[in-house]
């Protein structure tokens, strides 16, 4: 529990330099006041066809979802034998979060992180671009389904993504069962079915509404909202998670 | 008579469709007429895999200086840090296929493998910093010359090797990247290496990449599984 906190304590530090990181570089296409400075009140921006843009580098507002998904509610549906799991996990420290292992952070961890990631929209895909661990994922909105087998279990998993009114609609399936969803360690099975609902509330505010739905490790589905803000003048810096020596220091009960 | 005109007839469909399959369709061009460098690459031929010398422009050569050559000497392939799970910095290429996304202000490189990662590159007139945090992929910054995406960079970690056999560099590297797709299905790249810190002299190599119609990318974790580099004995050279 400890060693779990300091990790935390850690990534909340350096969330501060996640939020200043760039030099001095303006972004083209961000309004801004009278005195120079962006307008992150300003309405939501917009592609021809009316839809929001969600184009930008966003950050999460806090590391609560990172630390426990399941911060905003009272009690998780947990089937008996994940409930043990997160227990043991809890109770060991986290030494075995394979993040510490240089993974993926995997589906909805990822927008939970206190490093910046980058959407990017394209024809075919929204693609995000991840500061930390340096990842990438595509959200496929080529109308395509997901395939009937997902032959290669993934971290990520298999996005695609549709619009709902002003709403991006992300499903994810075809996970592995490796990642854990906090670092309190909610675990999963490859059954994982991830719904996220990017809403862009105006120019510089976000909310992804997931909805975790695996009825192998919880009784029903449930949700956390991850509120994120626009990072402006800045960009991704490369975080590469290098041959990480720390995980044998994480020694557990 | 009828039969010879149709061979005839025949013939001519026949040489005719050879001829299409042996020229691909010009390369695709996007609304304002730049070339469209979208889609799925794998990469074409092994010079920038296993050894740069393999892909050296006509008349030019490698010259390492002396530290240079020492390390190359020293370099074990357990070492390579690509088989180690880390970038393969620029230009090298994994043997995986990767893929490129465009807009006016930014062009990503995304790549399957080893490591699942990407570079960004800023084409909106940026400058390069002054005093850049030396990393994997450096500093990129792009411009078109014609058809041609021209990719200049800096701000390296003295870390990565350029190819199999060990040919190392220093954080005075710089690299010009050029790249045009010379029709549908090729892209060619000549890029040219600037280390006067490893090298006496810039050198040019030409390579290709080709495309993987209708492929896509998979997720390809390399620390997932890696228990290869035990296995690896010897000096750094080609498999």
């Amino acid at each position: 529990m400890r060693t779990s906190f300091a990790g935390l304590t850690v990534l909340c530090a350096l969330t501060t330099t996640a939020n200043a990181q760039w030099l001095d570089l303006p972004t083209k296409g961000i309004p801004r006041t009278a005195d120079g400075k962006p307008n992150l009140a300003a309405p939501t921006p917009r592609t021809p066809d009316g839809k929001p843009l969600l184009d930008g580098l966003w950050v999460a507002d806090d590391s609560r979802h990172l630390a426990n998904l399941a911060t905003d509610l009272k009690d998780v549906p947990f089937q008996p034998w994940s409930e043990k799991l997160y227990n043991e996990r809890r109770a060991n420290m986290g030494k075995d979060d394979p993040e510490a292992r240089c993974m993926p952070q995997g589906v909805p961890k990822v927008n939970t992180l206190p490093y910046p990631f980058k959407i990017y929209t394209t024809p075919q895909a929204v693609v995000i671009l991840y500061e930390m661990y340096y990842l990438h994922r595509q959200i496929f909105t080529d109308g395509r389904l997901f395939p009937k087998v997902f032959e290669s279990p993934s971290w990520m998993g298999y996005s695609i993504g549709r619009w709902e009114g002003d709403d991006f609609v992300v499903e994810t399936a075809g996970f592995n069962d490796q990642m854990w969803m906090d670092t309190f360690g909610h675990p999963h099975t490859d059954a994982l079915h991830v719904t996220e609902r990017f809403h862009r509330k105006d120019f510089g505010h976000m909310e992804v509404l997931a909805t975790i739905d695996d009825p192998k490790t919880y009784t029903k589905p449930w949700s956390a909202t991850i509120k994120q803000h626009l990072l402006p003048d800045t960009e991704l810096l490369e975080f590469v998670c290098e041959k990480n020596l720390d995980p044998q220091h994480l020694v557990g009960k | 008579m009828g039969s010879r005109a149709i061979f005839v007839v025949t013939f001519a469909l026949l040489t005719g469709f050879a001829s299409a399959q042996q020229a691909p369709p010009p390369a695709p061009r996007l609304a304002d007429g730049k070339p469209d460098l979208g889609g799925v690459w794998r990469p074409g031929d092994i010079f920038l895999i296993e050894d740069l010398t393999l892909g050296l422009k006509k008349g030019d050569v490698i010259s390492l200086k002396p530290a240079a050559e020492e390390a190359m000497k020293r370099h074990l392939s357990k070492d390579d840090p690509e088989a180690n799970c880390l970038p393969t910095g620029v230009p090298r290429h994994a043997p995986y296929p990767w893929k490129i996304i465009q807009n006016s202000t930014y062009y990503y490189f995304l790549f399957e493998g080893n490591i699942h990662s990407f570079r960004q590159i800023f084409m909106d007139g940026r400058k390069h910093p002054k005093d850049p945090n030396p990393t994997w992929y450096g500093d990129s910054v792009g411009h078109w010359e014609g058809d041609t995406l021209v990719v200049d960079s800096v701000g390296f970690n003295d870390k990565f090797w350029f190819d199999f056999v060990g040919h190392p560099h220093t954080e005075q590297l710089h690299t010009i990247e050029r790249y045009t797709r010379t029709d549908l299905n090729t892209l060619k790249e000549e890029v040219t290496i600037d280390d006067p810190g490893a090298y006496n002299h810039p050198f040019t190599i030409q390579a290709s990449h080709r495309l993987l119609p209708g492929g896509e990318l998979m997720e390809y974790i390399c620390q997932e599984n890696q228990r290869d580099t035990q296995h690896l004995v010897g000096p750094a050279g080609r498999p």
